[in-house]
C-alpha cells in the first residue's frame, strides 16, 4: 500500500482545506475507501478521517422534516423514523456488521462495484483508460440504461430511495437536489457525483410529507448481496387513486434512474396489480442490455410492481 | 486368524453372516451390541479452542525472525511474460530474497499462474515488493469454455495437444445400449450442465518452513495429507524424508485442495534456505480461487429408454467437462440403479483456467445432478412418482429403507404436488428428492505402502493420551479417536486426550476419499483393546478394581500400547447409501430458488459421535445448496481473469441461505472393520443439487438443467427457452 498522510482534522473547514488536493481521498467509516486502498485502485497521498471533525452523526427531527447527518449509520437509518423506503434500503444493504459502521455518506459516495474497475490489472475507462471491458466482457451484473461508455451500475442502496423522497444532499459549500448530485459516464466518466475537491456531504435532507414509500430489491442471495435490481417508490394517493408518483430504479444505470414512463403510467389511475404491473414493463421497456444481463429487464418489472404495490395498499 | 459370527444390517433388517478377523483384535461392534459412548452425542473435543480462537491454524504461526513471502500471480490468462524486471521490487525496503518460478518468454496459462515470490520482513513490504514487479505481457487468445474449446479454430491450451481428450478408462459399453433405448416404450433425452466451483477452504492453503539448526527442516501446513507434504518438502529440499516434520494441528477445510506441498510450499522452502531465515506463504483469497483448486464444469448430453412398467431399459451418457489446465473431468454417472445397457463416453477439455483439484467427492454432485434429474425425467415419461421408480429401478434394501424414512419425515405422499407447477400467487412450493453413494470402508496402509497404527499412553495417574499423525481437516477426528477409545476402556471421552497432526507421531492416514475415520479408528480400538487387556494383566483392572486405581499399579511411568490397523473384513455393504429431501419456494416473476428444509438420510457404517457424523451432514447439505444456487467462477472471455476471484462476487451460501437441515444418521452395522466404520466426508454432498432441482421441477412445472440455478435461468426456462438444453 502507497504511504499517505493520515488527516484528524478538528473541523469542517480543516477537513475541507485538507481535502482540497487531487491527491487526498476523505473517510468516513471506511469501508469502501480501504477495499479500494488495499486493491490499489485508489491511492491517496493523504487519507483525511470525517470521523473526527466531531457531530454529523444524529438524525435531527425539524418541524418540516429530518436531517440525516452524513456520518449517520446505515443501522440508524434502518432504525429510524424515516419514510419507509429510506429505512428499508438502509437495512437492506450489505451485512449487520458494514451496517454498524457504514456511514450515510459513504454509502452515497462509495466506488462502483464493477469487477474490472476493481481490479488492479485492467485500466479502464473510469480509471482513465479507453476501454470499457464490460461491454464485450462479462457484465451481468452491469447497467442496462445508459450503459454505451461504461456499463457501472450505482452500488448505493439508500439513493433511489432518498431520490423517491426527493431528498436534498447538503456539503459545506451548498445545497443539491438529489436528483442533481449523481452524474452519468457520457458527462463524468472519472467520478459518479458532482462534488468538487475538498467538498464534504454534511447532512442529507427529508421532507415529511403525506407521500408513502417502498423500497424493493432482489439480489441472488440472501445472505449479504448486492441487488441485481432495486427499485424505490414514493406515491401520493387518494383513496385507492395515485395522485402524483416518483418511480426510481436501482442497481440498473451508472446512477439511480428517476423512470418517468414508469410514473406515466401511475398517475391519475386506480391503483392496481395490473396497474402496477404495467408501470413495471413501461419502466424497462428502454432497456438496452448487454450479452448477460437480459434477465434484469424480466426481474426489473417483478420487482417495481412489488414495490409500486407496497407503497399504494 | 479366526472366523466369527456377526450381527450386520439396520434396525429392522438385521442378519448374521460370518467374517474372518484377524487374532487378537476384538470382533466388530454390531447390530446388537451394547454400548456406552459410541452412538451418542459427544460434542468435539477442540470445540471451545475453536470458537474462543486459541486453536492455531498455519497461518497463526509466528516464529523468531521469520520473514512473510508473497506470490506474484499472473493477473491474465493465456499470456506471455515478455519482459520481466524485478529490480526495483528487490530493492524496496524489507525486501531479503526472490524465487522465480517462470522468467522471461515463459507462458502464463491461466489466472494466477505463480511468476515468483518475494520476501520480506513484513507483509505489508512483501505485498508492496510483489506489486512493484514490472512484467509486461503478450496476450494471447484464451478459450474460457467448454464449448469455446472445442470448436476447430480453437487455439490449443498446450501447444500441439488436442483441447479434448478422452477419459478412455471411464469408456462404457455394455449390451446394446441403442438398441435398448431404441425399443424402450419411450425415449428420453436430455443435456445437464454444471459450473466450475472453487474449494473456498475458510483457511487459505500455507506453509511456514524452518530449517534447524542439525539441517532438518520444519514445516508447519495447511494440509490434508502430512506425510505426501513430507514427501514433497524432502525432494524440494533434497533431505531424507526423516529430516523433515510437518505439523498441522488444526486445518480450516481442504475438500481434496489440500493434498500437496505447493507453490506457496516450494517457496517458503527456496526462500528459507535462501534466506536464512523462517518463511511463511499463505495465499491471497485471489490465489485460493485461481490457483486453490476447483470442481470441473460438466456438459452431460443423456439419452435412456423407459419401459412401459417404469424400468430403466438402457442409458447412453457422454460428457465433457473442464478442469482448466489439469485434465480428470469426469462425471459419475449412471451409478446407483440398476441400467441393464450402458454407453458411456468421458471428455476432458483444457481451458485457460487453473487446474482443478479433487474436490469433495470428485465426479460426483456433478454425475448425480445429471443422473438424479434425469431419474425424474424417466419416472415423469412414464407418470410415476419418482419415488416408486427409484424402487423400480434398485434392488438394494438400504435405499429403500432411507427412502421410505426420508420421505415420511418430509411428508412426501401427503405434500408433495402431483401436478407439477401450478397454483395461484407469485411462489410456488415443491419437493424433490436424489440419492447418494460412496465407496469408503478404510485401509490399513497409504499410498507410501505404510501400514495405520495408534499410540496410547496411559500413564500412573489415570492419564489416556491417543497419538496418531492424521491431521484434521474439520471432520472432527479427535472426538471419534477419544470415543472409540473411551468405549474400549470404559472411560468418557472428555477423559481422553488425543494428539494428532503430525509426522513425529504414529502413521496417519491422507484426508482424501472420506478414509481417515474408518481407516484410523479400528486401529485405535485395536490399541484400546490390547491396552485394557495389558491394563488387567498387570494391574488387574475389573473386578471392582476401577481403571484410575488399576494406572496407580503401573510399573513405571507409563504403559504404552501400538495398535495397527488391519485389512478389512468382509461386510456387509461394500458401499454407503443415503438420500435427501427438499422443499422449495420458487417465485416465477423474479426466478428466485429458496430452500426451505432439506432432510438427509445418511449412512456410514456404525455411527460413532453421532454430533460429527450429524455435522458431516449438515456441512455437506450447506456446501450442495451453495452449488446448486450460488457458486460460479466467472473468467473474463478475453483475458481469462476470474473476475470475481473474492467473496463478494464469488457467492458462497451464507447463515440466511442455510435452511432448517434435518440430518439423520442411519445406523449400520457393516462387520467391515471392528468398529464397522465406512467414509462419511463425502456422499452428504453428492445429491443436494438435484434433489433441489428435482424439488424447483415439482414447484414450476418446468425443468432447470443448469447449475447454479440462478434467477436468469429459471426465468429463461419459464420463458420456454433453455433450462433444457
Ligand atoms: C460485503 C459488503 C456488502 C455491501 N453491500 C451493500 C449493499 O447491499 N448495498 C449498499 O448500498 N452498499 C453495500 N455495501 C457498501 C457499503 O454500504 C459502503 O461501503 C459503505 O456504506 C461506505 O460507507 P463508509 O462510511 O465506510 O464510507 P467510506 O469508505 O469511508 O467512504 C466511501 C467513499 O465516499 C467518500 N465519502 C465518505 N463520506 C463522505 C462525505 N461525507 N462527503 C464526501 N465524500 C465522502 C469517500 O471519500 C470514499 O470515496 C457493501 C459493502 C460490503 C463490504
Amino acid at each position: 500500500m502507497k504511504n499517505f498522510e493520515y488527516v484528524l482534522p478538528g473541523s469542517l473547514e480543516e477537513a475541507s482545506k485538507a481535502a482540497a488536493d487531487g491527491g487526498a481521498k476523505l473517510k468516513a467509516a471506511g469501508v469502501d475507501l480501504l477495499d479500494e486502498m488495499k486493491n490499489t485502485v485508489a491511492t491517496p497521498d493523504k487519507v483525511v478521517n470525517l470521523l473526527s471533525v466531531g457531530g454529523m452523526r444524529e438524525i435531527v427531527r425539524t418541524k418540516d422534516g429530518w436531517r440525516v447527518g452524513a456520518l449517520v449509520t446505515l443501522a440508524q437509518l434502518a432504525d429510524s423514523r424515516l419514510p419507509a423506503a429510506i429505512t428499508a434500503a438502509a437495512g437492506e444493504a450489505a451485512t449487520p456488521q458494514i451496517r454498524n459502521v457504514a456511514t450515510v455518506g459513504g454509502n452515497l459516495c462509495q466506488r462502483p462495484r464493477c469487477w474490472y474497475y476493481r481490479n488492479r490489472a485492467y485500466a479502464c475507462l473510469r480509471k482513465g483508460g479507453t476501454v470499457c471491458y464490460a461491454l464485450e466482457g462479462e457484465n451481468r451484473y452491469h447497467a442496462i440504461f445508459h450503459n454505451d461508455a461504461c456499463a457501472i451500475v450505482h452500488p448505493s442502496n439508500v439513493a433511489p430511495a432518498l431520490l423517491a423522497l426527493g431528498a436534498t444532499v447538503v456539503t459545506n459549500r451548498r445545497s443539491i437536489p438529489i436528483e442533481e448530485f449523481f452524474v452519468l459516464p457520457s458527462d463524468h466518466v472519472d467520478r459518479e457525483n458532482v462534488l468538487e475537491d475538498g467538498e464534504i456531504v454534511t447532512e442529507v435532507q427529508v421532507a415529511q410529507s403525506r407521500w408513502s414509500s417502498a423500497y424493493r430489491e432482489e439480489r441472488e442471495r440472501d445472505s449479504f448481496d448486492w441487488a441485481t435490481v432495486s427499485a424505490a417508490v414514493a406515491l401520493r394517493m387518494d383513496g385507492a387513486v395515485v395522485k402524483d408518483a416518483r418511480v426510481v430504479l436501482g442497481a440498473v444505470a451508472p446512477v439511480p434512474l428517476r423512470s418517468k414512463e414508469g410514473e406515466r403510467v401511475l398517475i391519475g389511475q386506480r391503483l392496481t396489480e395490473k396497474i402496477a404491473q404495467a408501470a413495471g414493463e413501461a419502466a424497462f421497456k428502454g432497456a438496452t442490455p448487454l450479452s448477460d444481463n437480459a434477465y434484469k429487464r424480466l426481474v426489473g418489472p417483478a420487482n417495481l410492481k412489488r414495490a409500486i404495490l407496497s407503497a399504494g395498499l | 486368524m479366526g472366523k466369527i459370527k456377526t450381527k450386520v444390517g439396520f434396525r429392522g433388517n438385521v442378519k448374521e453372516i460370518e467374517v474372518t478377523i484377524p487374532d487378537h483384535e476384538p470382533a466388530p461392534w454390531d447390530a446388537e451390541t451394547p454400548l456406552k459412548v459410541v452412538g451418542t452425542d459427544v460434542p468435539r473435543l477442540e470445540a471451545s479452542l475453536k470458537v474462543t480462537g486459541r486453536a492455531k491454524y498455519t497461518a497463526d504461526i509466528h516464529l523468531h525472525g521469520m520473514l512473510i513471502a508473497k506470490i506474484l500471480h499472473a493477473p491474465y490468462g493465456a499470456a506471455r511474460i515478455k519482459k520481466l524486471d524485478v529490480s526495483a521490487a528487490e530493492a524496496m525496503p524489507g525486501v531479503r530474497g526472490t524465487t522465480v518460478f517462470k522468467g522471461e518468454g515463459r507462458p502464463l496459462l491461466y489466472h494466477g499462474d505463480e511468476i515468483l515470490a518475494i520476501a520480506a520482513d513484513t507483509e505489508e513490504q512483501a505485498e508492496d515488493a510483489v506489486a512493484a514487479v514490472k512484467v509486461d505481457y503478450e496476450f494471447g487468445t484464451p478459450v474460457t469454455t467448454v464449448e469455446a474449446a472445442m470448436k476447430a479454430s480453437a487455439p490449443s491450451v498446450f501447444e500441439g495437444k488436442e483441447n479434448v481428450q478422452e477419459n478412455k478408462k471411464a469408456r462404457i459399453r455394455q449390451n446394446d445400449p441403442e438398441k435398448a433405448i431404441q425399443e424402450a416404450a419411450k425415449i428420453i433425452e436430455a443435456t445437464y450442465e454444471t459450473q466450475v466451483q472453487t474449494h473456498s477452504c475458510l483457511e487459505p492453503h500455507g506453509v511456514v518452513a524452518r530449517f534447524n539448526e542439525d539441517g532438518s527442516l520444519t514445516l508447519w501446513a495447511s494440509t490434508q495429507a502430512l506425510f505426501q507434504v513430507r514427501s514433497d518438502a524432502a525432494a524440494q529440499a533434497k533431505l531424507p524424508q526423516q529430516k523433515v516434520r510437518v505439523i498441522a494441528e488444526h486445518v480450516g477445510g481442504g475438500f481434496g485442495s489440500k493434498f500437496a506441498l505447493g507453490p506457496f510450499g516450494i517457496a517458503a522452502i527456496e526462500l528459507a534456505k535462501k534466506t536464512g531465515h523462517p518463511v511463511k506463504c499463505v495465499l491471497t483469497r485471489e490465489g485460493e480461487h485461481t490457483t486453490g483448486g476447483n470442481r470441473p464444469s460438466s456438459i452431460q448430453k443423456m439419452r435412456g429408454g423407459v419401459t412401459r412398467d417404469g424400468k430403466i431399459a438402457g442409458v447412453s451418457v457422454t460428457t465433457h467437462g473442464t478442469g482448466g489446465v489439469a485434465g480428470g473431468a469426469g462425471c459419475a454417472n449412471p451409478a446407483v440403479y440398476h441400467f441393464p445397457a450402458v454407453h458411456k463416453e468421458e471428455y476432458s477439455v483444457y481451458t485457460h483456467a487453473g487446474p482443478a483439484m479433487a474436490f469433495r467427492a470428485p465426479g460426483h454432485p456433478q454425475g448425480f445432478f445429471a443422473l438424479e434429474c434425469f431419474i425424474d425425467e424417466m419416472a415423469e415419461a412414464v407418470g410415476l412418482d419418482p419415488l416408486e421408480f427409484r424402487k423400480r429401478n434398485c434392488d438394494n434394501e438400504l435405499y429403500h429403507a432411507e427412502w421410505d424414512l426420508g420421505a415420511q419425515k418430509i411428508g412426501w405422499k401427503e405434500r408433495r404436488n402431483t401436478v407439477a407447477g401450478g397454483g395461484p400467487g407469485a411462489v410456488k412450493r415443491g419437493l424433490g428428492m436424489a440419492s447418494t453413494l460412496w465407496y469408503q470402508k478404510g485401509g490399513w496402509k497409504d499410498w507410501f505402502g505404510q501400514r495405520y497404527a495408534v499410540e496410547i499412553v496411559a500413564t500412573r495417574d489415570g492419564a489416556v493420551e491417543v497419538r496418531n499423525a492424521s491431521q484434521d481437516i474439520g471432520t472432527g477426528l479427535r472426538t471419534l479417536l477419544a470415543c472409540i477409545v473411551a468405549e474400549e476402556l470404559g472411560l468418557r471421552p472428555e477423559e481422553i486426550s488425543v494428539k494428532i497432526g503430525d509426522t513425529d507421531l504414529p502413521r496417519g492416514a491422507p484426508s482424501g476419499g472420506s478414509q481417515v475415520s474408518p481407516s484410523i479408528g479400528p486401529a485405535a480400538r485395536n490399541a484400546a483393546f490390547q491396552l485394557k487387556k495389558k491394563v488387567r494383566e498387570v494391574a488387574g483392572l475389573g473386578d471392582g478394581v476401577t481403571w484410575k486405581e488399576a494406572c496407580r499399579r503401573i510399573e513405571g511411568e507409563a504403559l504404552r500400547v501400538t495398535g495397527e490397523r488391519s485389512p478389512n473384513y468382509g461386510e456387509y455393504k461394500d458401499k454407503v447409501a443415503g438420500c435427501q429431501f427438499v422443499e422449495v419456494e420458487v417465485n416465477v416473476e423474479t426466478g428466485r430458488i429458496r430452500v426451505k428444509k432439506v432432510v438427509a438420510v445418511q449412512d456410514a457404517g456404525k455411527v460413532i459421535d453421532k454430533l460429527t457424523f450429524e455435522s458431516q451432514i449438515v456441512g455437506g447439505v450447506t456446501q450442495g445448496i451453495s452449488y446448486a444456487l450460488f457458486e460460479n467462477r466467472i473468467l473474463d472471455r478475453r483475458r481469462a481473469t476470474q473476475v470475481n476471484a473474492d467473496f463478494i462476487s464469488y457467492k458462497i451460501a451464507g447463515a440466511a441461505d442455510v435452511p432448517e437441515i434435518v440430518p439423520i444418521a442411519f445406523d449400520v452395522a457393516n462387520a467391515v472393520n471392528n468398529c464397522g466404520m465406512m467414509g462419511l466426508g463425502e456422499p452428504p454432498t453428492i445429491p443436494t443439487a438435484a434433489a433441489i432441482a428435482n424439488a424447483v421441477h415439482n414447484a414450476i412445472g418446468v425443468r432447470v438443467r443448469s447449475l447454479p440455478m440462478t434467477p436468469d435461468k429459471v426465468l429463461t426456462a419459464l420463458a420456454g427457452g433453455e433450462g433444457r438444453k
